[in-house]
């Protein structure tokens, strides 16, 4: 007949069940070695932390900082290098102001170089012009006629008004 | 000397970290564990190791999701275990076969501790009549007389509360005893 007690002990009695020996030595190692969200994989360990194993993760975490260590310098190195030894480099200058600058003294010198132009022009333009009269013959300008014209209205000076007048559209007559 | 409690405690702090060593130890510790509860429930030793590399495999590389919530690390892999095991039926539509005694089971009522002829057929019979139980009726008895967990920590694995399983374990119980003296007379 059963009752509780022969029930529960027959039960109690399945605790004697064991995983195999060598299955459980490779699922074990397996699990270890398979890759981990932290990612501190460690050596071939089947039994006890022991002394070594402690070394090595002390070892591996030294190495790990000084990766890091060396990593951050360079990065820090390479950035002090790159904006304090640089040609362009000015402490303090802001670097839209100087495109600003830049852009202001490019418009100025553009107005200049139209003006300079403008002012060749217009020098071009009156050397022709001062050459044309320079060149042209004035003959209302001639010492001796000048002299002549001098020596008329001098003689001219005793006459009568009318006479003067008579002799004076005789003369513009002469000129055109 | 420090408590066991805190020792486990550092191991699964160590193994969050990514300790490998540290979740050897716990896995050194719970693996029979979970190998044995896994077997009865499917009763194939090939399977039971497959599922049990499985339930260790994702608690290394989930560690960090466990809670402690005043249980052992043990009820975290029993619960991730069961939760194998119906993935299991659920994929392979498979079931348990009624009149085979798995190789483990014959191992040990050949074993010195039972000399009675009569001993080793009641450990036949139970272990036959456990799968006529209910799937949470079979956790229940397992985690309850085979692992001696406490109603909360089986209360903790399964998601029921522990009058709920003091209830399923009395019912269990009360069904494999009347299965039992059925059969026999």
């Amino acid at each position: 007949m059963f009752d509780d007690d022969t029930i529960i002990r027959a039960l109690q009695s399945l605790r004697a069940i064991e995983p195999d020996k060598d299955f459980s030595k490779k699922s074990r190692l397996l699990i270890l070695a398979s890759p981990h969200k932290n990612g501190v994989q460690e050596p071939d360990i089947t039994g006890d932390m022991n002394i070594n194993t402690g070394r090595w993760i002390v070892v591996r975490s030294l190495r790990i900082a000084s990766f890091t260590a060396v990593a951050i310098f360079l990065s820090v190195a390479i950035y002090y290098a790159t904006t304090q030894f640089s040609p362009l480099f000015l402490p303090g200058l802001d670097q839209s102001s100087i495109v600003a600058e830049a852009d202001m003294v490019d418009q100025k010198i553009t107005i200049e170089v139209e003006q300079i132009d403008h002012f060749s022009a217009v020098t071009k333009e009156s050397n022709q012009l001062l050459d044309g009269v320079t060149k042209s013959s004035f003959d209302h300008l001639n010492s001796s006629a000048i002299g002549s014209e001098t020596s008329q209205i001098d003689g001219l000076s005793g006459q009568s008004d009318t006479q003067l007048n008579n002799q004076l559209n005789t003369i513009l007559q002469q000129i055109q | 000397m420090i408590d066991r409690n805190e020792k486990e405690k550092g191991l699964i702090g160590k193994a969050i970290e990514g300790e490998a060593s540290a979740f050897g130890l716990l896995y050194d510790k719970y693996q029979p564990k979970i190998y044995r509860f896994i077997l009865l429930k499917v009763s194939r030793r090939e399977e039971a190791e497959d599922l049990t590399h499985q339930v260790f495999l994702s608690a290394w590389k989930h560690v960090e999701q466990f809670q402690d919530k005043g249980f052992p690390f043990s009820s975290w892999l029993f619960r991730i275990a069961r939760n194998k095991v119906i993935d299991y039926y659920r994929t392979k539509k498979t079931s348990v076969p009624l009149d085979e005694i798995p190789e483990e089971i014959a191992k040990i009522a050949q074993s010195d501790g039972f000399d009675a002829l009569a001993d080793k057929m009641e450990l036949e019979r139970i272990y036959l009549l456990l799968q006529f139980l209910t799937d949470l009726q079979q956790e229940i008895i397992l985690l309850r007389f085979v692992e001696g967990l406490s109603y909360k920590e089986i209360a903790s694995i399964t998601g029921k509360n522990s009058g709920a399983v003091r209830v399923l374990q009395h019912r269990a119980i009360k069904k494999l005893k009347q299965l039992a003296n059925n059969k026999k007379q």
